[in-house]
């Protein structure tokens, strides 16, 4: 793209760029210039003068020649003053000097101004030993300092529970200031008064409100901004640093836990590495404390035979003891009822390798294809869906390049509880790269505030199948889908089903969907047209679509959109999809879904199935067996007899409380595999052990299909076994020959037998492993009418859901940092049904669905529409499936007072 | 100087949200109709408030924040800045003292310490019954003459001596 | 040859008469040298609190990774040093100290001094790991700084 320039520094000569900056120019030419305010995803800023260098350009005569010197080289004009490096773009011919007398002297006038006012308390800062500053004055600073005056003191302030702020020791570069605004959003820093007096702080000091995500004690580089819960903690040079993957969501970001004997003191991002390169949220900066907790598991339990009944408890076992039971308990039920009677769910926590293993089991070794790690759905899904939808496995965009689009429509997420970073992405692109946000939610969510500039589409709940279908058929209307740039057509299946769609679409003109949604139909045509004509676009859902009732035909209008708007054909376009674990992604991959298997063969082609049945030396069924759902009902119905959950909370994570009661009650054998002693493990006849993310490794695929290496930070609890070992050493009771020493093992069976993931290594994995792809598709891609006419079940009030920050699954329960920034879940109203309702703050309500009932204390929120309520999921008193399974279009609750707040739940 | 800071009686900032008075309002209309983007008027919305008001707390400064759609930090940030605009309660009369070099040659020092001892309030204190708030500042730009001393936002008092600034006390109403 | 022994013996009986060089230890106790190295102190400041405010420093100079700093903070009411930083663990295992005294000169607070005690047999393993009980001066030695 742009024309390259040769730049001299200190004499070596690199060609780089034109308008590369002359830090990054020196970077290339491997020669070291400090910097403080500059950083690689903030504008240049030039507040701090560390980086001074000495400049030169070649002098040129009248006519433009450069006019030579003595030694017949271009004489070089210097700059009579030292320029800064982080701000000057490099051009045709400059030199650069960074050990010149007057480039050495400045830099070591900077460092003296720079610690006029800075305390000398490096032995008790948290960031001595890894301070910039500490190390720049040590490089070039004096020994001494010619100043005798008192230094100017601040108070030190806790600006809320993560930042500490130690205004004395701050430079004033002001990156936590723009990381704050530019990257997060959030505008909760700002520097106070001004010259030697100026102090960052909040507004009127108050506690911190905004993310907590702590990037900007990340940022800052010294230690102004330190975090609280790893207040002298440790030093630096105490902690063994692992990069590893966060467990928290899937947008896989690096994590570099720092870890003192067997306990994670701390968790940072790593600068310039991973997809996340250096921003981390709260969850996790802070979410580790879980692989610490004293009440994990450290031993197998299992509920003596025989006498089943209330009395009858779980009770120690050795893993032998608990892996002999459960083959045989598995292999008994299997001879008695079939091995339909068994089914295998959860596993969207696991690694890759643990995830292959866990199918691998259930149908190779058992025989069943009840395997499903989707335990949130609702309603049935072939396990095609969420790849058909995103494209069916082609090339696709990573993260980075997402936050370079033009326009991106994000459906239904709101991305702040959902996937944070993927939120930072797309507000520092929108901040800095232009892109367009539109965002469709019922609730005015924190992507869709008027200062980020984008188009909120608040549409009715409930009427999102609607709102896809309005906007596809306004695409539709502005021509055929989009050929590849280069040059390809749309796939066949695409044209074929061009006519049946438009028919089908013919009625959802824009003024019959903005009827349904609430959303004005320009506003509909606008959006369309906007993602149509921009020159690249990306479309991002997430698991609001997924586990709503209507999800197949969500999918199938999501994919139509994709294909309508060029989304899913123009080049820098996507589709995404932000599912809600670290292994989401991974599981779909590994045929953790009863109907494919790993790299989404489908079962029922007798070929494609052949390679697995050689690899793993077994009769596949051809049959698809049931969803999460249906295994749901069917072991409730007491058709389903014995359950494998792994890694899941399914007592809290399927749709209908009291049926995952009965299916618990009901199934003759439950094994559980799960860091602690959950709910369902306390109802479960084996409980294993196992071992947290920091304490294995293996691989993860995040969002964009990366696949990314996880690292192991800490030996194993005494006691817990990793999933892949307790898989493996049920399977051998089960007569399987499995030999699996390590995860790479298995992991090189992946790669030479699943599809699309061939030729792939541990070794190719790092830094940052590829994303796969796969082409031709690994799922044919298709146009279809979307519609699903069930009306929503019962009548009353919307009740919208949503995640939230500060919680996630049931490992945020332990944080206690978290569960304090959570605060207590409230069911949340518009101030007008707030006032319908009689509501006065104290108060409580209790929500009727058609399942059972939850009472929740009530707030006031101007972000929810009228006519809904919005309750959080994630937090540990609300347990929504007691309201209910949600069907047709969405759930709708009773609301009525009930008194004053009280604590509901277990 | 006196010892502890005196108590002031100046009245308190609002608690809760608070609106621009009706009054107020076409000036506002006006001020944010002089830019072509709101977060333009922050400078001229914060003279009105400060008017209106006579100091800035929190909650004005919020007010200010949601009108030109900035951070509340931000405006925070800018209200700090500038040195004129009050973030504590102020007296009645705000006594702006110039320190800088023609006044000082002339012996603004001398003057502070005068009105100071007086008031029996140091720098940026306010008398108990809130009526004398006294600031030393920058230049006033009356410089031919100095010592000067600043009244308010209005009134200019010029060539002071201690005499001067008894009888100018003594005068206000 | 007679002459030889004589002056032989001679040396023998002029020795009864020297002052001895050995000591009848443990009855006897060596005085030592102001800078002789031996087991460590933590010293405290004129008003009773601990020099140490727990920066590791000494830890992290040590050449023979004897010492093990977990630092805190103080409790503002009560607090155990100066400042907002103290040592909640300080262990110093006696088997890998090599006397250096590379803890003494890294220390900026002059807080940990190798002192004159030099008795320090013992028959368990777990008694050499000296912790911050044993090492820290008693209240009536505030103020107290070995003299260098």
């Amino acid at each position: 793209m742009s024309a390259k320039v040769r730049v001299t520094i200190n004499g070596r000569t690199v060609e780089v760029p034109a308008g590369t900056l002359v830090t990054d120019a020196a970077r290339a030419a491997e020669v070291h210039i400090p910097v403080f305010c500059s950083h690689a995803k903030l504008p240049p800023l030039g507040a701090c003068r560390i980086c001074l260098v000495e400049i030169g350009l070649p002098r040129k005569d009248r006519d433009g020649k450069p006019v030579l010197g003595a030694d017949g080289g271009p004489e070089i004009a210097w700059n009579p003053k030292p320029q800064t490096g982080c701000t000057t773009p490099v051009s045709e011919g400059m030199v650069v000097a960074t050990d010149s007398p007057v480039a050495v002297k400045a830099r070591k006038g900077t460092m003296e101004f720079l610690l006029v006012n800075h305390p000398l308390d490096c032995p008790v800062c948290d960031e001595g030993g890894e301070c910039q500053l500490q190390d720049l004055a040590f490089a070039f600073g004096a020994d001494f300092s010619r100043m005798s005056d008192a230094k100017r003191t601040f108070v030190s302030e806790n600006l809320g529970p993560v930042v500490k702020k130690e205004a004395n020791r701050c430079i004033v570069c002001m990156r936590c200031v723009r990381y704050c605004d530019e990257i997060m959003g959030e505008d909760a820093l700002t520097p106070h008064r001004r010259g030697v007096r100026t102090e960052i702080s909040s507004f009127d000091r108050q506690p911190l409100d905004c993310e907590q995500c702590g990037n900007c004690v990340e940022v800052c580089p010294v230690g102004a901004l330190t975090a609280l819960p790893y207040r002298f903690k440790a030093r630096p040079w105490d902690l063994r640093q692992h990069i590893t993957i966060c467990p928290w969501c899937s947008n896989g970001c690096s994590v570099r836990l720092g870890v003192r004997g067997t306990e994670i003191l701390r968790a940072r991002g790593t600068e310039r590495r991973g997809v996340n390169q250096e921003y981390l949220c709260v969850r996790g900066r802070f979410g580790y404390g879980f692989v610490n907790d004293a009440a994990r598991l450290t031993g197998a339990l299992v509920r003596p035979p025989g006498a089943a009944g209330a009395g009858n408890a779980l009770e120690p076992a050795s893993f032998e003891e608990a892996v002999a039971h459960a083959a045989a308990r598995l292999r008994e039920i299997a001879a008695r009822d079939g091995a339909d009677a068994i089914a295998f769910l959860g596993g969207e926590k696991l690694g890759l390798e643990e995830q292959y293993l866990f199918q691998k089991l259930a149908r190779a070794v058992l025989g069943t294809n009840h395997v499903d790690s989707r335990t949130r759905l609702v309603a049935p899904l072939p396990g095609t869906a969420f790849l058909k939808a995103t494209g069916g496995g082609r090339p696709s965009i990573s993260l980075d390049e997402l936050g370079r689009t033009k326009e991106v429509l994000v459906l239904g997420d709101d991305l702040q509880g959902e996937s944070p970073f993927l939120q930072a992405v797309l507000l520092r692109g929108q901040h800095q790269q232009g892109v367009h946000l539109t965002v469709a939610h019922p609730r005015r969510v924190k992507l869709a505030r008027a200062r980020f500039g984008g188009v909120w589409l608040g549409l009715a709940p409930g009427s999102e199948l609607a709102l896809l279908n309005g906007l596809t058929r306004a695409a539709l209307d502005l021509g055929d889908p989009l050929p590849a740039p280069s040059g390809g057509p749309p796939p066949a299946e695409v044209a074929a089903g061009l006519p049946a769609l438009r028919t089908a679409l013919a009625a959802w003109t824009p003024e019959r969907a903005a009827q349904a949604t609430g959303v004005p139909a320009a506003a509909i045509v606008a959006a369309a047209r906007r993602l149509r004509e921009a020159p690249s676009r990306a479309i991002v859902f997430g698991r609001a679509y997924a586990e709503h009732a209507q999800a197949a035909a969500l999918l199938q209008a999501v994919e139509n959109l994709g294909w309508a708007t060029g989304a899913l054909t123009a080049g820098r376009s996507c589709v995404l999809y932000a599912g809600p674990h670290s292994g989401t992604q991974g599981a779909l991959d590994m045929g953790l879904a009863p109907d494919v298997l790993p790299g989404y063969v489908p079962l029922a082609d007798a070929a494609a199935r052949a390679p697995f049945e050689k690899q793993w030396n077994a009769k596949l069924g051809a049959a698809p067996g049931l969803t999460a759902p249906e295994i749901l009902a069917a072991a409730a119905a007491g058709r389903v007899k014995a359950l494998w959950i792994v890694g899941d909370e399914w007592v809290r994570s399927a749709p209908d409380r009291a049926l995952v009661e009965q299916a618990l009650a009901r199934a003759e054998l439950v094994i559980v595999s799960d860091l602690f002693l959950t709910e369902t493990a306390r109802r479960a006849h084996v409980v294993f052990p196992a071992v947290s993310f920091a304490e294995k490794e293996g691989v993860l695929v995040d969002c964009e299909r990366r696949l990314q290496r996880t690292a192991r930070a800490l030996a194993p609890r005494r006691g817990a076994k990793s999933d892949g070992e307790i898989f493996q050493a049920v399977a051998r009771a089960l007569g399987a020959a499995w030999s699996y020493r390590t995860n790479e093992d298995v992991f090189r069976e992946i790669a030479r037998l699943v599809p699309g993931y061939e030729g792939l290594s541990w070794a190719t994995l790092l830094p940052l492993g590829p994303q796969w792809a796969s082409e031709p598709a690994r799922v044919a891609a298709s146009l279809r009418p979307a519609a699903d006419e069930r009306p929503a079940a019962g009548e009353g009030l919307w009740l919208l859901s949503g995640g939230v920050l500060f919680q996630q699954g049931s490992l945020g329960h332990r944080i206690e940092l978290l569960t304090r920034l959570a605060g207590a879940a409230c069911a949340r109203f518009h101030p007008d049904e707030w006032k319908r309702l009689g509501l006065t703050a104290g108060d409580a309500v209790l929500l009727e669905g058609p399942g059972g009932s939850l009472t929740l204390p009530v707030a006031v929120d101007e972000s929810v529409p009228p006519g809904a309520v919005f309750v959080p999921y994630a937090h540990r008193d609300v347990e929504l499936n007691r309201l209910g399974s949600p069907g047709g279009a969405g759930l709708r609750v009773k609301a009525s007072k009930a008194g004053i707040a009280q604590r509901t739940g277990v | 100087m006196s010892g502890a800071p005196a108590p002031h009686t100046a009245p308190a900032g609002p608690v809760g949200p608070v609106a621009w008075p009706s009054a107020l309002q076409p000036k506002v209309a006006e001020a944010l109709s002089h830019y072509p983007n709101r977060r333009s008027a922050v400078l001229p919305l914060l003279w009105i408030a400060q008017r209106e008001w006579g100091w800035l707390p929190p909650e004005v400064l919020r007010l200010v924040a949601r009108t030109v759609e900035l951070p509340d930090a931000e405006v925070f940030g800018v209200a700090t800045f500038y040195t004129m605009f009050n973030l504590k309660p102020v007296g009645k009369y705000h006594l702006q003292v110039c320190m800088t070099l023609s006044c000082s040659l002339m012996g603004a020092d001398r003057l502070f310490q005068h009105l100071s001892g007086r008031l029996g309030i140091g720098h940026g204190e306010t008398t108990p019954d809130g009526r004398f708030t006294l600031r030393r500042v920058e230049c006033l730009a009356a410089c031919g003459g100095g010592p000067c001393l600043q009244v308010n936002e209005e009134k200019f008092h010029e060539n002071l001596d201690e005499a001067a600034v008894d009888r100018l006390l003594e005068r206000l109403p | 040859m007679i002459k030889e022994l004589a002056t032989g013996l001679g040396v023998t009986l002029g020795q009864f008469f020297k002052k001895p060089v050995t000591l009848q230890y443990p009855n006897e106790k060596l005085v030592m040298f102001p800078r002789f190295r031996g087991l460590h102190i933590l010293a405290r400041h004129e008003d009773g609190l601990e020099r140490c405010v727990g920066c590791e420093l000494c830890a992290v100079a040590c050449p023979a990774d004897a010492i093990f700093v977990k630092a805190a903070e103080n409790d503002p009411d009560r607090p155990s040093s100066h400042g907002e930083r103290y040592a909640e663990r300080y262990e110093i295992n006696m088997l890998r100290c090599i006397f250096c005294g590379m803890c003494e000169e890294a220390c900026p607070e002059d807080a940990i001094f190798l002192e004159k005690d030099y008795e320090l047999a013992d028959y368990r393993r777990e008694a050499f790991i000296y912790t911050k009980d044993e090492l820290l001066v008693g209240e009536e030695k505030a103020g107290y700084l070995p003299v260098r």
